[in-house]
């Protein structure tokens, strides 16, 4: 058993034994999520999304870390408006029951939420993949500045369920982390 | 429809009218004398009822122009004088009793009995009482209809009230000679049910007509249409009395039941992989086996059931172990053969499952009555809950994060839905309650966590957010990200299903 886990002093080798651990602890993004990649959204730079694959196959839109809003010092968030439109606020979405009803259609292009920075700069984020709107993050009506904070944590943008029979296709439509993690080095070498 | 008064004793007039219809002579006792069940046993008759002479002269009688369908004739419309019925032994020859359609007579009720008999030993069940449940082909009740109308119009005799039904009497004929031949007592509260479906498919018609040819008749469909027709309307159907039919009724179908038995105890989960109930994801199985099989396995072959039913008091991940006094559970056997099941058996039966297996055991394991599923409930979602976890934190720790902890008192949380189960359960925000933590530390970057929370409660949402869904958590409370390494429930306080002296 003690070879499969990470050198660890002799009190955690205990507790890991009291309580009966076999496996090494994977962190819980890794654990229960798939990652897909959206760059480049509307052709305008950088500005990348990420979106978080549970195994229920419900998705977590968030921004990626190489987007102007979390990658851009000295820039905080001041407001994120989830009414994109005037006809459309997403923050009216209705969810009712288990089988989720009600919910707003969403389009790889339809808008989630619009924000505004301290540099007087302005972002739209995406949905990235075909899917019914569950829930939006209403922390961000309070503390917008966690999108920058914990992109992938407390600072999600949405979360999403796409269709049954389309779990699988949403991720496919989306970039690898591998295929992310080249088009970032390749910016890289562009801009040294 | 005839009405009775109320005249008992019997009237020879009666007995002779009813005999030249073509009555059984069980059927003429209870148009006439009355209920005394004993007397209708032994009312055997040393040859079938109804002699021969009788056919000729209550053939005669019956007759009408309209019903030569109705009869087995030769083609120059006379009479055959000779009815069979069905289950007949060779030689044996009598009429269809026009009332009970063979029911009561005598080599009918001894061949019944006989199937049945069969039919329950060979299915092997074990019964402290038995209890019989008939469905009587509806024809009965139009040729009931029928003799009263010919009653009424023939003689000045009155019918009783209280006259006992054809099914009455069979119920109570076949029970009486089931007790002897079974060795057992009929009771209506018995656990064990004999059902009995009787057909007589050449009546079907008749029934199907009266009710205006609707495809599903219900007793009181029948019922409502005898109640509304006169005696013109109903001669156009059935002639009164009836005419006699060639074959008596049989029985369709025999159905043996034993209702459900209850077994309760609590269980314990030592495993990080085995789920609680079996786990089929695309066909694939996730986890070894589970908490249901390896309990529900040996239960199912000691009572013989058809199928088992697991239920517990709320439940635990796969991930997660099921420690102390361990959780509630209910196995509902459905249909079982076997029931005698002693004290001792229990203790066994115990020991074996434990033994099978070192993923799970069980304690506490009893009968249990049918209220069970209820007790069950209230536990799951009254008692509170104490866990015992492993927690990983991100940023350094020292003995004081341990101490606020510690100072932690009826918590007050908001959770949300947690992500891993908003695919099935409604989106909502859950206010929940954690009594009290105690921590200690194990390194400078890991906590053991004890906690005491109210039912109902998301333990590892608590400790890592939920990506700030559930307000406050662990992490908040630390101010870094912190995970659950390791999961454990400690004890689920609940006091059903009484604790036993434990052996092992």
């Amino acid at each position: 058993v003690s070879s499969r886990l990470p050198m660890a002093c002799g009190a955690l080798l205990r507790a890991l034994d009291e309580f009966a651990v076999t496996e090494e602890h994977v962190p819980y993004i890794e654990r229960y999520f798939k990652r897909g990649y959206a760059v480049d959204l509307k052709g305008r730079r950088r500005e990348d999304q990420c979106v978080l694959q549970h195994s229920n196959r419900l998705c977590v839109l968030c921004l990626a870390p190489s987007h102007p809003i979390v990658s851009s010092s000295d820039v905080l968030v001041t407001k994120v408006d989830y009414r994109v439109n005037e006809k459309l606020d997403r923050t009216e979405n209705k969810v009712v029951g288990k089988r989720k009803r009600g919910a707003q259609w969403l389009n790889p292009l339809s808008p989630i939420c619009i924000v505004s920075c301290s540099d007087g700069s302005q972002y739209t984020t995406y949905s990235c993949i075909r899917s019914s709107l569950l829930e939006i993050n209403d922390q961000l009506l309070t503390t917008p500045n966690l999108l920058k904070e914990a992109p992938e944590a407390e600072g999600y943008l949405a979360i999403v369920k796409p269709k049954f029979d389309e779990s699988a296709d949403v991720m496919q439509s989306l970039e690898t982390e591998e295929r992310y993690r080249e088009v970032c080095e390749q910016r890289q070498k562009l801009t040294d | 429809v005839v009405s009775s008064m109320c005249a008992k004793g019997s009237s020879s007039e009666l007995v002779g009218q009813l005999e030249r219809f073509g009555c059984c002579r069980r059927c003429i006792a209870r148009f006439s004398t009355g209920v005394d069940y004993d007397a209708y046993a032994k009312m055997k008759t040393e040859s079938s009822d109804l002699p021969l002479a009788t056919q000729t002269r209550s053939r005669g009688c019956q007759f009408s122009a309209r019903e030569l369908d109705n009869n087995d004739e030769d083609g120059e419309g006379n009479p055959k004088k000779r009815m069979r019925t069905d289950d007949d032994a060779p030689g044996s020859e009598f009429q269809i009793c026009i009332a009970c359609l063979g029911l009561l007579q005598e080599d009918n009720v001894e061949t019944h009995i006989e199937q049945i008999q069969s039919a329950v030993m060979a299915s092997d069940y074990e019964f402290q009482s038995i209890s019989l449940s008939v469905a009587a082909p509806q024809a009965l009740l139009v040729m009931q209809h029928s003799l009263l109308i010919a009653i009424s119009m023939e003689c000045r005799a009155a019918v009783s009230n209280d006259m006992p039904s054809v099914k009455d009497v069979y119920k109570e004929m076949i029970s009486q000679q089931l007790e002897t031949r079974l060795n057992t007592q009929h009771s209506t509260q018995s656990q064990f049910e004999i059902e009995i479906n009787l057909s007589h498919p050449e009546s079907e018609d008749v029934v199907k007509r009266l009710c205006h040819g609707k495809r599903t008749v219900t007793l009181s469909l029948l019922k409502g249409a005898l109640y509304e027709i006169t005696p013109q309307e109903f001669r156009r159907f059935c002639p009164y009395p009836p005419t006699a039919y060639t074959k008596a009724c049989c029985i369709a179908e025999i159905r043996c039941l034993h209702s459900s038995v209850f077994v309760a105890g609590r269980y314990c989960k030592y495993s990080r992989c085995i789920s609680q109930t079996p786990w089929i994801l695309d066909g694939v199985r996730k986890g070894k086996t589970s908490v249901q099989e390896l309990i529900c396995q040996r239960i199912q072959e000691r009572w013989r059931a058809d199928d088992v039913k697991f239920s517990s008091s709320g439940r635990e991940d796969i991930d997660v172990r099921m420690l102390g006094q361990g959780r509630p559970f209910v196995v509902e056997l459905i249909n079982p053969h076997r029931s005698f099941v002693a004290m001792t058996d229990f203790a066994k039966l115990q020991r074996k499952i434990n033994s099978d297996s070192s993923d799970i055991a069980v304690r506490d394991l009893q009968l249990v009555g049918r209220d069970s599923t209820k007790r069950l409930k209230e536990g799951e979602e009254t008692k509170q809950k104490t866990y015992c976890t492993l927690v990983k934190v991100e940023r350094l720790l020292s003995p004081t994060d341990c101490d606020l902890l510690n100072s932690v008192k009826d918590l007050v949380l908001q959770q949300k839905t947690p992500i891993r189960v908003m695919h099935r359960r409604s989106l909502a925000c859950r206010q929940r309650v954690i009594h009290q933590m105690s921590a200690s530390l194990i390194d400078s970057h890991h906590i053991r966590l004890s906690l005491v929370t109210q039912a109902g409660t998301y333990v590892k949402e608590f400790v890592h957010g939920d990506m700030g869904r559930t307000v406050p958590c662990v992490r908040s409370l630390l101010d870094s990200p912190a995970e659950v390494v390791a999961l454990d429930v400690k004890s689920v306080e609940t006091d059903w299903p009484p604790f036993l002296l434990s052996d092992t």
